[in-house]
């Protein structure tokens, strides 16, 4: 008796869930995309740990093989040398201040952008200047990737005289 | 009844996964033909921005647009068209070099070299920029969804 009770739940259970599933697409669809969301901005978090601590094995796991890495100078890097200058310290982020930060998600494509005023020291010098970036992630194998990082330099406003 | 419930369970973990998967594995011919049509809507848009068409515009970019311009500004879909319309920005000459396209499943990144002279807010600029665009399909149609422009130093 209690197994068929227990069956009947169960069953229940999982006709509702299908029949949630069936009728709310757009809800699946706005938690899905809170999901990848989610995963994206640990992800994002997991690749500025390792930006600060030089982690090339971590960046490799991130960056795509065909990475389009443009910094605040307008340089094309590719995957190789945007990591290899992270891991000898060609490129190495002081101190670290990102805010703005907004995700936007098209199904396997998440754009994130924000506003970065980290401290970079690059090529021996210091970068302080407020910067827009732009990291594209595709889910590649199933696992969020960065394809695209591309850095602005904020124009800054002329500053009023004193005199 | 055993067995119909088992069944129904793996059907929904099935599903489940299938949602999850992203294949990745797409015919070359698949992605040249999607990169060529990418250029197309690209060679639409220089076209609009040229000609000042914000109809155009408004039909390539996605609502949600990500435009990050040379001097470091977020705009809107609605500031860009609106900018054009007001003559805030204007694109008087168009040039364009280095153009690479990056494709995915639903996705291509398109970057280049622009040395496009350029008018906003009064000011000219002709100094060369790299800049991406980051276009999407959406109900089977490419769409700008995201924009960044980066001066490049001197």
């Amino acid at each position: 008796m209690l197994v068929k009770v227990t069956s009947w739940v169960a069953l229940l259970m999982v006709a509702f869930v299908g029949i949630e599933a069936a009728q709310s697409p757009a809800r699946i669809e706005l938690q899905k995309a809170d999901e990848a969301k989610n995963e994206v901005s640990n992800i994002e978090n997991e690749m500025n740990q390792a930006i600060l601590q030089k982690d090339a094995t971590v960046l490799a796991k991130i960056y795509a093989d065909d990475l389009i890495y443009i910094n605040g100078g307008g340089e094309l890097l590719n995957k190789s040398r945007a990591v290899a200058d992270y891991r000898t310290g060609n490129n190495t982020l002081v101190h670290l201040d990102h805010d703005d930060i907004q995700l936007r998600f098209y199904g396997d494509t998440i754009v994130l952008t924000g506003r970065s005023n980290s401290t970079v020291r690059y090529k021996g010098g210091v970068i302080k200047i407020p910067r827009r970036f732009t990291n594209v992630f595709v889910l590649l194998n199933r696992r969020w990737q960065i394809v695209l990082h591309q850095v602005t330099n904020v124009e800054q406003a002329p500053k009023a005289d004193a005199q | 009844m055993r067995r119909g419930l088992l069944l129904l369970l793996l059907t929904n973990v099935l599903v489940s996964l299938a949602g999850a998967q992203s294949v990745t594995t797409k015919d070359n011919a698949v992605i040249e033909t999607e990169k060529k049509e990418v250029l197309m809507v690209e060679n639409e848009v220089n076209k609009a921005l040229l000609a000042g068409d914000t109809n155009v515009l408004s039909r390539i970019y996605a609502d949600d647009l990500s435009y990050t311009n040379q001097v470091g500004e977020i705009l809107t879909k609605s500031q860009v068209l609106s900018g054009f319309k007001t003559g805030n920005i204007r694109l008087p000459t168009l040039g364009r070099r280095q153009i690479r396209l990056y494709a995915y499943e639903n996705t291509v990144v398109l970057t280049g070299i622009s040395t496009s002279t350029l008018r906003y807010k009064g000011v000219v600029t002709n100094r060369p920029r790299r800049f991406s665009n980051v276009y999407v399909r959406q109900n089977g149609q490419w769409k700008l969804v995201a924009h960044t422009v980066t001066e490049i130093a001197e």
